[in-house]
């Protein structure tokens, strides 16, 4: 709640203790310090008597309310009841865990468990090596692409341009640097078998009036 | 009123072994404590709450939060302050969940509410200052009601007020002292209503 009236400019401080004051609850300085301004302040003699009939007031009324004391002490019984066995059968349950838990782990066990332990590991130990002694090894490698061979064409000086293109089509190859100075040409030929490489070479150099000279090349 | 800040340090020590041996599930423990706490629970939720079928719900749901809770109860507290926090708790939400927080807000002006009209069992006694005392108070807001029966009724210090309702010490004193002045306030309006019937 937000107090609209914490402050009161008009009031006694001691006109605010008066409640405790009255019922004896105040600290003993406090209780000091307000008697001795009562002494002297009417106006708080008077908070101090409305305080006393309002206090009174509100005691009589609380204590004329009805309490069904049976009534609400029976349903606190019931559901304390029902909470005590939920939990009871909740901690039942934990405790068979539990118990089971614990009897796998007490001492006349243990040498069992522990040799049962070495024996699944043993066979798993057997049963990999088994399997790995059944499978061939398979070595594969990423494979190196051969190397593309390169040729160096010296074309007869009367070989046009389409005869050098033709020439090119029947290698499958492709001119990657020249003229040289001895007027000869580079040609890149794709990675093939040598043999097919040679059928290629011979074919070329049966075409008359096209090939003067044909060598390998530096790669 | 209020036992447990007014026994000697032997009887607080005391509540606080009983709250330790229902943390241990001891339902004798329980019992006692219950026995001790029951009605003042039940007033106090009814100073929030205002309706004694709700009351007597949230005070069964205290109490079983104090069974399932007392591990928690920290030993620098005072029993009655943890158990009333408790409740005070219960019954917030219970307004909250009737959508009743309008209760909750500072109803200074509680001149502005509608006074409760007189039953027919209530013409009979209209003159009775206590029939006139619970429909004035009636007319306060849950704040005032609260305050009112913590120091008037309770006789709670206001140091332990304020640590229950979580504000300062000043606002707990002049939060008083105007739910008196409104009381009043109420109580001379419904007086003089009924003096010109």
């Amino acid at each position: 709640m937000t107090d609209t009236n914490t402050s009161t400019p008009d009031l006694h401080p001691a006109a605010l203790l008066m409640p405790w004051y009255a019922s004896g609850s105040l600290p003993e300085h406090e209780r000091r310090d307000v008697e001795a301004h009562l002494r002297t302040c009417a106006a708080c003699r008077a908070e101090l008597e409305s305080v006393g009939v309002f206090r009174q007031h509100t005691r009589d009324l609380f204590e004329s309310q009805p309490f069904p004391e049976q009534r609400i002490h029976d349903a606190v019984i019931a559901r304390l009841n029902d909470e005590i066995s939920r939990n009871n059968r909740t901690s039942g349950r934990r405790s068979f865990v539990e118990t089971f838990l614990q009897g796998l782990m007490r001492p006349s066990w243990a040498p069992a468990i522990a040799v049962a332990l070495i024996v699944v590991q043993a066979g798993a130990i057997a049963w990999l090596s088994y399997e790995r002694s059944q499978t061939t090894p398979q070595i594969t490698t990423r494979g190196i692409a051969p190397a593309a061979a390169r040729i160096r064409i010296v074309f007869n000086p009367g070989a046009t341009e389409q005869d050098i293109r033709s020439a090119l089509q029947t290698l499958g190859g492709r001119i990657v640097d020249g003229p040289t100075a001895d007027g000869a040409y580079i040609v890149e030929l794709p990675a093939i078998a040598p043999t097919e490489l040679s059928q290629r070479l011979r074919a070329l150099r049966e075409r008359p009036g096209l090939i003067e000279r044909i060598e390998n090349a530096a790669p | 009123m209020l036992e447990a800040e007014l026994l000697p340090d032997d009887a607080v020590r005391g509540e606080h072994s009983l709250v330790d041996s229902i943390a241990a599930g001891d339902r004798s423990a329980f019992e006692k404590l219950y026995r001790r706490y029951d009605r003042r629970v039940f007033q106090y939720i009814s100073s929030l709450v205002h309706d004694a079928a709700t009351a007597e719900e949230l005070v069964v749901d205290t109490m079983l939060a104090i069974w399932k809770g007392a591990s928690r109860c920290e030993k620098t507290s005072r029993i009655s302050t943890w158990i009333l926090g408790i409740a005070r708790h219960k019954a917030l939400d219970a307004l909250r969940r009737k959508g009743r927080g309008a209760h909750l807000a500072p109803l200074d002006d509680a001149a502005e509410l509608a006074t409760p009209e007189p039953g027919p069992h209530d013409h009979a006694e209209t003159r009775s200052v206590g029939v006139m005392t619970r429909r004035a108070f009636e007319c306060l807001s849950s704040e005032h009601r609260e305050v009112l029966y913590l120091a008037y009724f309770e006789d709670t210090p206001y140091e332990q007020i304020a640590s229950l309702l979580a504000v300062p010490q000043n606002t707990v004193k002049t939060r008083v002292y105007y739910a008196k002045q409104k009381l009043r306030e109420h109580l001379e309006r419904l007086t003089s209503t009924e003096s010109v019937r």
